[in-house]
């Protein structure tokens, strides 16, 4: 794949303002560091930066935004870059801005519990401070991998450990301070009228100009995010269910008991590597497995749970419902309990590529969604990969398409677009909404779009980017 | 090119960056680089691109190129933490690499090329002549000319920390062991190996291994024991497994750490460990000893069978050990740097209320002494040796 690589025309004299704002060392124009934070995993074309610059304040993050205005230079925000869908490749080149110095947690409140953190704090390491100066709190955090910005997941509208119970993580951004595009702080929430962190409630509410935008409306320094008690005792249950129709029933009993902390569907294909690799299923293998996560105050209150849930599933198999509860390794199940462990998919095929399209999607239509994906995988060749969360008692349902892929066959690639423009399509045709679509899937969702909708994004744009500087290619307006 | 043998690999890291933290449940600065350098490029996903780089041909070996390949302690955070199956291969691309920037004539950082012209002439990479290199052996001490157990003292303890030769001698010897010593033995070119200078106009690691080997083979060796981390990764995995290829270094001694050795005593009886060595202390796993080797245990139950020893843990431990700083060529390269990043061990073990932090590698012995002597930390450098020594009151 070829790479864009640019050099603007002003480069010497830029490079020489960047370092006098954050030191010599953590602005780079190396060839390695470009090539680097050129690209993602993702089937997204990759584009190479002038500069890759490392901020180590709000300050200095408000000067960068002055001087790129100056010079109409793109500036792209970026932390862990792992969405898997090229929103953080710095398309029109000009300034990478690599925010994970800036990874203060500066406060947690354990009464109203919140924790105030830089844009740099991931969320391995907002994991590692709760639990050894907080134990009896944690956060919305992703089933993804450490490096993860805790900020970075709440404004792409991540999911995490409590959100079948409390939302996804942008539910629960209590306030943020922005940088603006034009080099100005906005705070956002309680914050805006003064020191507190403490709600987003009651005020008009600016904290969605940033939310979903990826970068495009500003650069978001801070943010105070929710903490909630974590249980005392947690455990699992593990399901194997014939169809997916079948699971589509059982889930909404499921969610409306309100007894799980978390629901995971995964097509028999991303139960374990090995399977992945047969192009058929075979004989007597269940479509789905269903792990379930639940806790309790106590034992006895997490046996009740466990005992409700198999009621449950008792009374679907009542119904004729091929369901049987199975025992996975134990050391599955360890890891389960411990930490969100991500899919480790992307490695499938070898092939230096991967792709996780998730798509936010009424709970009853997840069986639509499901059959549907496979189709459009097969379609072009490739094997599906699906797994389901249902969130905030099943109000919504993720389902994610995940393909790991061969990322230098330019073939693979163009036809892999194809697969995520139509799942895209899909999912907006059964009600549902694409999750951190790439700039290829953004060009459809903009597509599907009401006009004043469209109207208003591109007035918000014009109103608080007014040279076009922020995150170029995020909304291509 | 020697990236060629990774050309199936070089394309799958995934940028998820495992590689820069402990894991899998507490997660912690795991990385020395990227913890200096925080560009991503200073973890060991980011080396995979660069050696990509390279091998694509994005770029080629310049300056900029320098600290990004060398800056790296090569301590195998990034190799243990990953989680896919190109996690083996992370230190040896970063080491081809490496070779591949020596071939190509770029600028080694700090001393690196000084302490590789000289092994090639004087055997040792302290620029030390070889003439010297039994000066710490004791007078009085008459070690057999053959013997089947031979005891490979390492560069750092023939020329730098000679007490840890001389109490693994006093160990053995008061053991009744029947063991001797190398009278000619050479670097085991650990050096060589992590720095990428393999074959150059000024030194052959191949031959180094062979001289050695050969060595072995002479004063009838069946067994090799090292007292040095680094040297015992060498025998045991680059000359039977990693590096073969390179060296022609194939070999049937059994090889074991001095720690395996005294843990297998101590568990027959053999060892009576009669003084009390009043003493809190933390362990720090060695890398080359525990990531690269996998012996956690074994001088962690040597300690807890020494009398009055109080052993306590670090938050950073076994696999999740910070390194000591100076492998991989960082303490010749970046000496600076080497002892910074000992310094955070040091501090860490200071927070636990420990006196003394022992180690089972003199590398790691002499730098975390650097740091420690450098701050004016009360903390004591130990080695498991000296401990054990100790408490046989010899």
């Amino acid at each position: 794949m070829s790479q864009k690589k640019l050099r603007n025309p002003n480069y010497s004299s830029i490079r020489k303002s960047l370092e006098s704002i954050v030191g010599k060392n953590f602005v780079s124009d190396r060839s390695e560091e470009r090539y680097y934070y050129s690209s993602d995993p993702s089937a997204e074309e990759p584009c190479t930066p002038d500069f890759v610059v490392m901020p180590g304040s709000v300050e200095e993050i408000q000067e960068i935004v002055r001087l790129a205005n100056r010079e109409k230079i793109p500036l792209t925000p970026r932390v862990g870059g792992m969405t898997l869908s090229g929103l953080a490749i710095p398309y029109g080149g000009g300034i990478l801005l690599d925010l994970k110095r800036m990874d203060r947690i500066i406060e947690v409140n354990e009464d109203s519990m919140y924790a105030v953190v830089e844009c740099g704090v991931t969320t391995g390491q907002l994991k590692t401070y709760l639990e050894e100066n907080h134990p009896h709190l944690w956060f919305c955090q992703p089933h993804a991998p450490q490096s993860v910005g805790v900020i970075s997941n709440a404004i792409i509208y991540g999911a995490g450990q409590v959100s079948l119970g409390y939302g996804v993580s942008s539910d629960m951004i209590n306030g943020l301070e922005v940088v603006l595009p034009t080099g100005e702080i906005l705070r956002t929430g309680s914050c805006a009228l003064g020191k507190s962190w403490l709600t987003k409630y009651c005020l008009p509410d600016f904290t969605g100009l940033f939310l979903g935008w990826f970068g495009a409306t500003g650069i978001i320094t801070k943010a105070s995010v929710q903490l909630w008690p974590k249980p005392s005792i947690r455990d699992t249950m593990f399901y194997k269910v014939d169809t997916v129709e079948d699971t589509v029933d059982i889930l909404l009993k499921l969610t409306k008991s309100e007894v799980c902390d978390d629901i995971y569907i995964n097509s028999w294909t991303g139960t374990s590597t090995k399977r992945f690799y047969m192009s058929q299923k075979p004989e007597g293998t269940p479509e789905i497995t269903m792990d379930i996560i639940l806790s309790g105050k106590n034992q006895e209150q997490v046996d009740l749970k466990k005992r409700m849930i198999g009621e449950i599933m008792e009374e679907a198999m009542r119904k004729g419902v091929k369901v049987e509860e199975f025992e996975p390794p134990l050391m599955l199940k360890i890891a389960m309990l411990m930490v969100p462990q991500p899919l480790p998919f992307m490695d499938l095929m070898l092939g230096g590529g991967a792709e996780y399209l998730g798509c936010y999607i009424p709970t009853e239509a997840m069986g639509e969604a499901y059959k549907r994906g496979i189709e459009i995988a097969k379609k072009y060749g490739f094997q599906y990969l699906h797994v389901v969360r249902p969130f905030r008692t099943g109000h919504c349902t993720g389902i994610m398409y995940a393909f790991p892929f061969d990322k230098r066959n330019p073939e693979v690639v163009e036809k892999l677009l194809k697969v995520l423009v139509e799942i895209c399509d899909m999912a907006i045709n059964l009600g549902g909404v694409p999750w951190k679509p790439s700039p290829t899937v953004q060009k459809i969702v903009l597509k599907h779009a009401d006009s004043q909708y469209v109207q208003l994004m591109k007035k918000i744009k014009t109103m608080l980017d007014p040279n076009g500087i922020m995150a170029p290619g995020q909304w291509a307006l | 090119m020697v990236l060629e043998k990774y050309k199936d690999i070089l394309h799958r890291c995934y940028k998820c960056q495992y590689c820069r933290t402990t894991g899998p449940n507490l997660f912690y600065n795991g990385c020395p680089s990227y913890t200096k350098f925080r560009f991503e490029t200073f973890t060991g996903g980011g080396r995979m691109w660069t050696a990509r780089g390279v091998y694509e041909e994005e770029f080629g070996f310049d300056d900029d190129i320098v600290d990004i390949l060398f800056a790296c302690q090569t301590c195998g955070n990034c190799s243990t933490q990953c989680i896919y199956p190109i996690k083996d291969s992370i230190l040896r691309i970063i080491e081809a690499t490496r070779a591949e920037a020596v071939k190509a004539g770029i600028k080694l950082p700090g001393r690196q090329k000084d302490f590789g012209v000289h092994m090639g002439k004087e055997h040792n990479p302290y620029l030390e002549p070889h003439s010297k290199r039994l000066d710490w052996l004791p007078k009085g001490i008459i070690l057999p000319e053959k013997s089947e157990m031979v005891y490979f003292v390492g560069c750092t303890s023939a020329y730098r920390q000679k007490v840890l030769a001389q109490d693994t001698v006093a160990v053995f010897d008061s053991l009744g062991l029947d063991f001797t010593i190398m009278r000619d033995e050479w670097c085991c070119t650990s050096p060589l190996l992590r720095t990428g200078q393999w074959e150059t106009d000024y030194v052959s690691a191949s031959k180094i291994a062979q001289h050695n080997i050969e060595e072995a083979k002479k004063v009838g060796a069946c067994k090799i024991v090292t007292t040095c981390s680094g040297c015992f990764r060498t025998w045991k995995k680059d000359y039977l497994e990693e590096y073969d290829w390179l060296l022609n270094s194939k070999h049937d001694f059994e090889v074991l750490h001095t720690t395996q050795l005294l843990e297998n005593m101590i568990k027959n009886g053999e060892i009576e460990l009669k003084n009390e060595v009043k003493m809190k202390v933390t362990y720090h796993d060695p890398c080359h000893l525990g990531r690269h080797m996998w012996v956690y245990d074994s001088p962690r139950n040597i300690l807890k069978a020494i009398p009055g020893i109080e052993l306590v843990e670090m938050p950073r431990t076994r696999e999740n050990a910070w390194c000591c700083g100076s492998g991989g060529g960082v303490k010749s390269g970046y000496g600076e740097w080497s002892v910074e990043t000992a310094y955070e061990r040091v501090k860490e073990a200071e927070k636990l209320g420990v006196e003394a932090i022992v180690s089972a590698c003199p590398f790691c012995w002499r730098n975390l002494d650097d740091a420690i002597k450098q701050h004016n930390s009360k903390l004591q450098m130990y080695d498991v040796i000296q401990l054990v020594r100790k408490s046989m009151g010899i």
